[in-house]
């Protein structure tokens, strides 16, 4: 099973986690990427994600079949959202499911290390004192 | 050849919108494309050599011959998750 989308809503990673379940796998992976209240020295407020809807759909679907044939997941969800995200919350639940621990893994940190590499989504940290997109700063 | 330009992040806030259509001539490729932008923002030039370049969606690089109705989209580094 694989599912790969986008969304403006927050998330539940909960329902991620139980939906479409395979008996056959002893190992869920379950990550969630939140948005933290603080960046290098400063107080956040919140993030706004824009992203390339279509494009970052088809680069999260190519890194989910990479990671799927790699490790034969039997499960493999994204979804990263888009908009304001305020600290605390979730900005991408991925999960991966396979029989055995190792392949869930290793497979879920390939899978946003490729996707903070590839995805056309950038985030815009909004400060006490102004606001910076994030991809610019180096 | 009419391509759909779409800009994001702080390329978008740097030209002051997001998409349009634009004319190009027949082969042109995306350095040239690149190259009339540029010499209309000169923040733009600042950043090329930091820019990504999509033509319908795929990465590409800048001597990819554009065709009639492609859809470029050229932005920063990506900082998503």
């Amino acid at each position: 099973m694989k599912k790969i989308y986008i969304q403006q809503d927050a998330l539940d990673p909960g329902m991620i986690l139980e939906s479409e379940v395979n008996p056959g796998d002893g190992s869920d992976i379950l990550f969630c990427g939140r948005v933290r209240n603080n960046s290098r020295d400063k107080n956040v407020l919140y993030i706004d994600y824009q992203v390339y809807p279509e494009m970052a759909v088809k680069e999260m679907d190519k890194i989910a079949d990479e990671a799927i044939v790699k490790w034969n997941l039997n499960r493999c969800v994204i979804v990263h959202r888009y908009g304001r995200v305020m600290p605390g919350e979730s900005s991408i639940v991925i999960l991966v499911s396979s029989p055995h621990r190792e392949e869930s893994y290793i497979s879920s940190k390939y899978i946003i290390d490729e996707i903070k590499k590839r995805v056309p989504v950038w985030k815009k940290e909004r400060y006490d004192d102004g606001s910076e997109w994030i991809g610019d700063r180096n | 050849m009419k391509i759909r330009l779409k800009l994001f992040a702080s390329i978008r806030d740097i030209c002051g919108f997001d998409e349009k259509e634009i004319t190009l001539p027949e082969t042109a490729t995306l350095n040239e494309l690149l190259d009339n932008l540029a010499s209309q923002y000169s923040a733009l030039a600042l950043k090329r050599p930091s820019l990504l370049m999509a033509v319908n969606e795929e990465y590409s690089r800048g001597d990819t011959i554009l065709h009639n109705n492609d859809t470029v989209a050229i932005f920063p580094p990506v900082s998503g998750g």
